[in-house]
Formats: structure tokens, sequence, C-alpha cells
């Protein structure tokens, strides 16, 4: 069977709520984008160019090359990223990425475990750690990228794989709240937003 | 899914006290390794059993479903849950299930025998204390009859070494020292949308751990939902953290008792995967789906 390639953010999506890729997969439209969405991108853009002149202090790291936007891909995990940072030491390969949100939510975790996991295939040194730099309180949480989070993350993949080949619609997330901000929201006819 | 690797810690341990309790080199990694790895690792708050009124923890059915059947995966399409909850078929026991129910109940009514007899004799007549331990009658499964010896011995040396050690223990110390367990402590799992009778084994060892025995099978990756599944019940119910679960494999080979026992770090991932299963199972069950037979269904099932 041919694998499609996937990438780190329907990892995040799936998470967040599955319904998200496999719309993106399934259905023939030019994904609408939210002003959410638009704000994240620049303030992303903003945060890259503000980090360069920092020093690595908020990660706990003394030396180490940083590198911006990093493409990652696995070809045996039929998977790929772009990446805010890479900070390369000489022990360790350490992710980092922005978010501009107060708090690390379980997608971002497996977000990241998920571009941990590509690091390592594109450049064959093991990761142990990664950060979110959350950007509103200009704070790095470190998430340590454990064997369960790598199993979660090939079981995201081999999920979402399943339901899009099988055209199976998957269960919505429990997170009523979400489906007020979602672009899709529209499509989700047996979701009723706002309830438990 | 595959069990992890790195966030379980199995061990083998032929020579360990009891059932249940951990060697010294299982302790050791238990709290320089399992523990510290649980709290370094976190929970997310969504996942603990006390934020069982908000999603994702919140039951989005009303079916209130065992445990076990949201945990069990011996059927990998679920449908022995479908056959009992919506056909009504009535589950017939095989022989793996009747011997593991039958050594569980000898374990209960030897644990209380034991109890019973430290507290009857106190301290004070502690040789008289073993004497008693030793009348337990003996079953006639000889699997029964070995595991109830392994635990006789393995007793006394726990009690002759707590007593070497702590030579003022008093009664109920000793109690807690070498026979720190609750088996069968019954949860209520409305919280969770689980039935309102479970009931599981607990461990002691300074910080609680959810126990499942499990005799004469092999190790199976949705184990470890057991206790995920317990833990969640009991943070609802009591609001306390539970962090580690530990599996025992016993089984029987040429008349002797073989063990392994895992620990298990209940992270966010065996959570969700408990949770995802939970309403997996629910909607079937809500929506009255049939998953189909899977291969080498039982036949009660499989109807």
């Amino acid at each position: 069977m041919n694998l499609p390639d996937l990438t780190v953010t329907d990892v995040r999506q799936y998470v967040y709520c599955p319904r998200i890729p496999y719309y993106r997969y399934t259905l023939p439209l030019e994904r609408p984008v939210t002003a959410k969405m638009d704000l994240g991108r620049e303030e992303h853009e903003s945060t890259s160019a503000k980090e360069s002149r920092r020093t690595l202090k908020a990660y706990g790291i003394k030396e180490g090359e940083r590198r911006f936007g990093v493409d990652l891909y696995s070809r045996h995990l039929h998977l790929r990223g772009r990446i805010d940072m890479v900070i390369f030491t000489r022990y360790e390969l350490v992710p980092v990425e922005y978010k501009m949100t107060s708090d690390v939510g379980l997608h971002h975790k497996y977000q990241l475990a998920a571009y941990a996991m590509l690091a390592e295939h594109t450049c064959s040194q093991t990761v142990s750690r990664a950060f979110v730099y959350l950007t509103p309180e200009k704070r790095a949480v470190e998430v340590p990228i454990t064997a369960a989070m790598r199993e979660r993350v090939r079981g995201v993949l081999a999920e979402l794989r399943r339901s899009v080949w099988n055209e199976r619609l998957p269960a919505p997330t429990p997170h009523r709240g979400r489906c007020y901000g979602c672009e899709y929201r529209r499509f989700c006819g047996d979701v009723l937003a706002g309830g438990a | 899914m595959a069990a992890s690797t790195a966030d379980s810690a199995a061990t083998s341990s032929p020579e360990g006290p009891e059932v249940f309790m951990p060697t010294t080199e299982e302790r050791k990694r238990l709290l320089r390794g399992v523990i510290p790895r649980a709290r370094r690792l976190g929970v997310d708050d969504t996942l603990r059993g006390w934020s069982w009124s908000a999603p994702p923890l919140l039951s989005p059915y009303e079916v209130p479903l065992g445990l076990s059947e949201v945990a069990s995966a011996y059927c990998e399409t679920g449908r022995d849950v479908y056959a009992r909850r919506v056909l009504g078929t009535e589950p017939e026991p095989n022989e793996k299930m009747l011997l593991g129910g039958s050594l569980h109940g000898t374990l209960r009514d030897w644990v209380v025998h034991a109890k019973r007899s430290l507290y009857a004799c106190g301290v004070g007549r502690i040789e008289e204390a073993l004497e008693r331990i030793r009348t337990f009658p003996a079953p006639e499964l000889p699997e029964a009859k070995t595991l109830l010896q392994y635990e006789t011995d393995a007793i006394e040396f726990r009690i002759r070494e707590a007593m070497s050690q702590f030579p003022r223990i008093g009664t109920d110390a000793i109690v807690a020292q070498v026979l720190p367990v609750t088996l069968g402590q019954m949860l209520d799992g409305a919280f969770l949308g689980l039935s309102r009778r479970l009931s599981t084994d607990l461990l002691n060892l300074g910080e609680p751990v959810v126990l499942d025995i499990i005799f004469d099978d092999e190790k199976r990756s949705f184990h470890r939902l057991t206790l995920a599944g317990y833990a969640l019940v009991l943070e609802a119910v009591y609001e306390f953290p539970v962090d580690v679960g530990l599996t025992v494999y016993a089984g029987f080979r040429d008349g002797r008792l073989r063990m392994e026992r895992e620990f298990t770090v209940l992270g966010d991932e065996v959570r969700m995967e408990f949770i995802e299963a939970r309403d997996e199972k629910q909607r079937m069950v809500a929506e009255a789906m049939d998953p189909g037979p899977c291969e080498g269904c039982e036949a009660w099932c499989g109807r």
C-alpha cells in the first residue's frame, strides 16, 4: 500500500480534533483561513526574528547552534514538517516550537513528539526533550519525549491514514468549546457546538 | 497499540516475598526510577480523574460499563461487550477465566485470614499468629495450593524480617508492613460513566499503586488500560493523584510459581487510550452498532 505523506500539523490537529485532518484530506476544498490563523502566522514570524537575538538561557542550555525553520522528513514514517527552531548542541538535538498561548495543550505535546521523531530520522541523533516557547509569557516549557508519546504519535498516524483511506469519519473532539472557532464547523452536522 | 517499553519497567522476580510485593531491586527501581519519572512527566490536568465533569473525561453516553469491559481487548472488535449489553447474551467463562477467578478468590481469602491471624494474636504472640496463618485450609486446585504455599512461606519471612528490624513494632504497623494491600476496594465508577460497583486491588508502597494480578496469561498491551481506568476512578472518588500501576503476571509450571511484575507510569497516553476505548465501546452499545466478530471469538460472543 502506498502511504501518503502526512504532516506534523496533521498530528497536532488530530489530537485537537480528529475530524480536522480528515476533512482536509477528504474534502476537495480550499482550506478556509480564520482570523486566528492569520494572527498566529504573524506572531510566529516576529518571534523568530526576536529569538535570533536572544541567548539560550530560556532553555537552560549554555552552548548550541540555533537553526530556524528547519524542514524535516522521514521516509520511514511518511511524515514531514517544518519546525520553528532546532538547537544543536554537542550532545543533543532540541526541537523548539513557538506558541501564542499561555499553556501547553496535549495537541502541542504530541506535535513536539512528532517533530522529535522527525528530527531523529533526519539528523540521526536522539531527542529526549523538546520545548514549547510560550510567546505571550516569554517562557519556555520543557516537554520530555517518552516512548509512550512516540507510540501515541505512531498510533495517530495509523488511525489518521485508516480513516482517510476508508473514508470513515472519526468521532469529533469531546471538547465542544473548540468547535466555535473551527474552520470546518459547518461540516459537522452531527455536533452540537457549545454542549458538553 | 503496543505496550511502551520506556514507560514501563518490567522485572523478573522469581524470589519475590509475595505475589504483589516488589523485591528489593524492584522497589529500588520503583522509588528511584518509575515514581520520579512519573512525577517529572506529570499528567495533563484534563486527564486527572477529578476533572471528570469536563471533556475529555466527561462520558458522552449513559452506558455504565464495567471497567474490564472497557479495558479488555481479548475480543479485538469488542463484540463481547455488544453481545452482552445489546444482545443480552450470557457470557460463558472459559478455562482461563475460571482458573483466574478461583485463584483471585483464594488469594483474597488468604489475605483476610493472614491479617485476621495477626490482629487476633498481636505482635506479643507472633509465633502463634504464624501457626494460625499456616492453618488456612488447603485448596483442592493444585495451582491454588502452590500459590498459598508460596504466600505462607513468604509472609513468615516478611514477619520475621520486620520483627528483627523493628523490635518495638505494633500490631497494626506490622500488618501494614507485611501486607500493605487492599484487595477488592469498592469504587463508584459513575463519575467516569462506568459501573457504580467497581472493585480494584491496591498496594500501598508509600504512594498508592493500582494492582492487577493476572494469572496464567501472557503480557498484552491492553492490560495497562485496566490500571489507567482504576487510577482515573480513584482520582475521581478520592481526588488524590495515582501515577503508578503494577501488573503482576503469575503463572505455574512444574508445580512452581513463576512471576513477573511490571510497573507502569500512568501518564497521558495510557489515560487517553482508556478514555477513547470507553467512548468507543459506550457508543457501540448506545447506538447498537454491531462491530462484527473477531478472529478466535468465543462461541457465545460470535453468535
